[in-house]
Formats: C-alpha cells, structure tokens, sequence
C-alpha cells in the first residue's frame, strides 16, 4: 500500500514538473516569436 | 468547444458524485470530514469551469486567478481534511475499517495514500545531488560550448541590435523638415511649418533621451515647441517587463508632461505622478524626459539653470532592503528558529509584496550588458543585484537564495502547510540538473540575442507580488504554487534560472580560486 501511496505522489509531482515544463518553453518561444 | 467543456466537467462532476456516494457508504460517521471534502472538490470543478470559460474569452490572467483563488483552495482544504483522517484513524474509523476486512486494505486507502510523506531515506535523498551518473565524454565539453554559444549570442546582440531612433523619429513626423543638429544625445531641429531648414527663426526640437529602467534603457522622443513647453512625449524603445510598460501606457503617464516648461523640475513625486506598481519604469521615463528638457533650455532656449538638482531616492523602503541584507549574513536570524520565520515574513512582505524586486535572471543578465540604474534613484536594484553578485565574488557564498529571496518564503510556507514531501520519479530527476541548465541557457541566449532582459526572464515572481504577467506566464503561476504545496523547494530546485545562474557564478569563483592557486 505503501508503494502505490508512493507511486501515486510520484505521478502527481511527474505531472506537476512536466506541466510546468511545458509552461516555462511555452513562454520562451512566445519571447521569440515576439522579439525576433 | 465550450460543449466539449461543459460534457467534460459535468463527467468530471459525475465521477466525484460516485466516487463520494461509494466513500459515504462505508464512512458515513466522519461530520467534519464530509463538508470539507465536499467544499473542496466543488472549489477545484468550479476554477476548471471559471478557467476554461477565460482562457476561451482570450483572458489568461482571469484563468489563472480563478485557478489560484478556487482551485488552490479547494486542493488545501481537501488535502487539511485527508490528513485529518490519517492522522487520527481510529477515532474516524476510516483506517479501522479497511484493516479489519480481511487483512486486506480497500481501494479508498489506497488513494488516500497519494498524502503519505515520503520515507526519510528518500527525503534525505531528494537532497542529494540530482545527477549521480559521471557525464561522458561528449557531455564534458556541453558547458564549453555552452558558454562559447552565450558569448557569441552576448557579442552579437550588443553590436547587432542598435535600434534606428532616427528613422523612428523621422517616419512620425512625415512631410516635415528635420535637421539633424547633434549627436549624443540625438537632437533635431525641426523647422517651422511651410519654412526651410537652417532659417533664422527659432524652430522646435526633438531630443531623443534614454533614461535607465529595471530591464535597461526607457529611450523616449521629446518634441519641444517654440515656446520652450513640450508639445509631444514619444514612448521610442523600452527594455522593461512588457505588463509594466502597459500599465505606463495605460495610466497615460506621458500626457502629464504635455505644456510643461523645459525649465520644470520633473522630479516623480514632486511634480510628476509615479504610476502605481510601475515605479522604476516610471522613474526612467521621466529621467530622460528630464533629460531632453534640460538640454534644450541651456543649449538651444539659453535659459537659466533654475531647476531643482534630482534628490537621492532614500527613504524607508531602502532603509528596510539594507537592514534586510545586513541580516542576511547573520546565521542567528536567517537560520535558526524563531527568527528564521520572522525573516522569512520580512522578505515575503517587504522584498516582494511591498517593493515587487525579487532577482530575476533578467537583472542578472541586465547587470552583464551594462544596463545599470542610477545609484541615486535605484538603491533597492543597487543592494539587491549589485550586492549579491559582490558578495559571491568576494566572500564566496550566496545570500539571496534561502535567505533574502521571497519567492523561496512562499514556496516554503506553501509546503508546510501541506507538510507534504512528495517527488518526482528518479527517471524524472536524473534529468532535472540538466534540464534546469538548459532552461538556464535557454533564458540567456534569448536576453543576448535580443537585448531584451525581460524577454527570457520566465520567472512568476512579477505575477505573485503585483499580479502583473502576460500570455502562458498566467498558467505558470498557479502550476509553481501547487508544485510547492506538495513538492519542497520544487521551483529553487528545478527551474528557478536567477538561482541557478547564482550557483554558476560560485562555481565560476571556486574554479578561477582554484587555477589561480595551482598556478602558484
């Protein structure tokens, strides 16, 4: 039980990490479009 | 669209009414439980259906709000109430139950397991570096060319990106005659209609001036009439943080100079409105205002120096920043409890919410092309950036990061809340060191290559102090604030590009110490 209670917070921090991710070069390249 | 997103929340909703008609069942004894669970799932479903109806609508900054405000909330006080029942199983008799059937815990357990801590080996581990593979060869030379491609991109940048203000001014001001009468600072004179250049008649000017801002140069264009009064402020190149710059342009900021005399002291505060939240912006319009004025009256209107000289800028608020920084080298109060919390408000309130001058890499990335403010005017900028960088390269430790900085304050408060220590998987953070570098490299060639430090500066603090962002900024915030509710120190840790340009910046130190030492 405890693994799966782990593996389920590690899910939730992967998707977290990713999504923010995404975020961060998102905005990055709306910079680039913007300026160049 | 918006029926995709209806369907999709209202089986969203559907799922949750099961998921909670199923708990009711067996858990039906828990009062306090219920509400708060209740509460806080209809929170998160409502910032879903309030973000999703602003991001169609073309309003970012409603989507996040809405997410931060709700959402967030909904995810705290859900989380409070599972903690709650962990914490006291018997007495809720949730884990009783499920030990009892069989031996065997049911799914419901099992989920709520997703808020167990992490076992401290894994804890003490997260803490450890995050790259433990030795590099190969190929990935040794990766930082050289690294640096190699940024001082290419910083050359490059600094001689290529020289905007055309002559050709700007010139295209505004079509059909008219424009004599080019200096050089530094740029100065038109512009005939008066219907007559030629070089008459005798005393025409108007256009001054082109730049005055130093947070991100680099305000340059501004200053028509100046005959009758030695401003008839026109053009707002030409600013390097600042774009949600500034409209907040500048929205409050009409440059309208207020319209009719003054070129002798006026143009002194923020005194008589010139600052613009609420854009103080530094504002401050640098008006310092090259100043400037373009005071030009034209002695060299062109030969009138009188009569102004006021510009006052330092010292006060409480740079009071407050150096008694901050002072504490920054006592480990008594930046390290040890209960003065460590009350550091930590400090920052939290006076650095970011009150002042909105947290680091970013753009004022690092500023400071390395020379867009420097001025002393007397920007001390806060002085102390903050210039202190910082000072105190790495000469006592060789970094007193922003975990100590001045007030985003780490929110982040830390956030998961204690939680008191949550979740992680991402090892495949995750093997790659997290070289990924947060690469968003640092990223960061820094797009500032270079631009000469715009506001343009790769990704950080959210701007958003979290003074609500100011733009574009997918607004979906950062919210990600970052949830991320360090359940992750600790999850953005000084993975992304934070100011902190790891600091770090760079030690290593760099310890390195050259080192090589000089050996050389000996």
């Amino acid at each position: 039980m405890e693994n799966q209670g782990n593996s389920l917070n590690k899910i939730v921090s992967n998707i977290l990490y990713g999504v923010s991710l995404l975020c961060i070069l998102g905005f990055l390249v709306q910079s680039v479009i913007s300026f160049f | 669209m918006m029926d995709l997103c209806w369907t999709i929340l209202g089986g969203l909703t559907g799922i949750i009414a099961i998921f909670l008609w199923k708990l009711s069942k067996k858990y039906q004894k828990d009062l306090l439980f219920w509400p708060g669970l209740i509460h806080g799932l209809v929170l998160m479903l409502f910032s879903i259906a309030w973000a999703t109806g602003a991001v169609l609508e073309g309003v970012p900054r409603s989507a996040s709000m809405g997410l931060l405000l709700f959402g967030f909330s909904g995810i705290i006080i859900t989380t409070i109430c599972f903690k709650n029942i962990l914490s006291n199983p018997i007495e809720n008799g949730l884990l009783k139950d499920c030990v009892l059937k069989d031996g065997v815990q049911n799914k419901e357990t099992k989920k709520t397991q997703i808020f167990e801590r992490l076992p401290e080996t894994e804890i003490n581990a997260s803490k450890k570096p995050i790259l433990d593979k030795k590099p190969s060869l190929l990935f040794k030379f990766v930082p050289y060319i690294a640096y190699a491609s940024l001082l290419g991109a910083y050359i490059l940048g600094m001689t290529q990106n020289i905007a055309d203000y002559e050709s700007m001014v010139m295209e505004k001001y079509k059909g008219r005659v424009l004599t080019k009468i200096k050089d530094d600072p740029i100065v038109f004179e512009l005939a008066p209609n219907g007559s030629e250049a070089n008459s005798s008649e005393i025409g108007e000017y256009i001054v082109i001036s730049k005055g130093q801002g947070y991100g680099g140069p305000f340059v501004i264009g200053v028509h100046i009439g005959e009758d030695a009064k401003i008839r026109r402020v053009m707002l030409l190149d600013n390097r600042e943080t774009p949600a500034f710059v409209k907040k500048v342009e929205n409050a009409k900021f440059p309208e207020q100079f319209m009719g003054k005399n070129v002798v006026d002291d143009f002194i923020p505060g005194e008589d010139i409105d600052i613009v609420s939240g854009a103080t530094i912006s504002t401050r640098a319009a008006t310092q090259a205002i100043r400037e373009a004025a005071h030009i034209s009256a002695t060299n062109y209107f030969k009138l009188k120096q009569s102004w006021k000289k510009e006052p330092w800028v010292f006060g409480l608020e740079e009071i407050l920043v150096l008694v901050l920084f002072g504490l920054a080298f006592v480990k008594q109060v930046y390290a040890k409890k209960p003065w460590k919390y009350v550091y930590m408000a400090a920052t939290i309130g006076i650095v970011g919410f009150y002042l909105n001058s947290a680091i970013s890499i753009g004022s690092l990335a500023g400071l390395a092309m020379g867009f420097i403010p001025d002393f007397k005017t920007h001390m806060i900028w002085w102390v903050l950036v210039v202190g910082t960088v000072l105190t790495i390269f000469i006592k060789g430790s970094n007193v922003y990061c975990y100590r001045i900085c007030p985003f780490y304050g929110i982040g830390f408060v956030l998961n204690k809340i939680s008191g949550q220590k979740f992680s991402p998987s090892k495949g995750v953070l093997n790659y997290a060191k070289p990924v947060s570098n690469f968003l640092l490299w990223l960061a820094l060639m797009i500032i270079f290559l631009s000469s715009h430090p506001a343009a790769g500066a990704f950080e959210p603090f701007a958003m979290v102090f003074s609500l100011n962002g733009d574009g997918v900024h607004w979906f950062l915030l919210p990600l970052v604030l949830v991320g360090s509710f359940f992750i600790s120190l999850f953005w000084c840790r993975f992304f934070c590009p100011c902190g790891h340009g600091l770090s760079t910046l030690l290593k760099f130190r310890k390195k050259t110490i080192t090589l000089i030492q050996r050389n000996k």
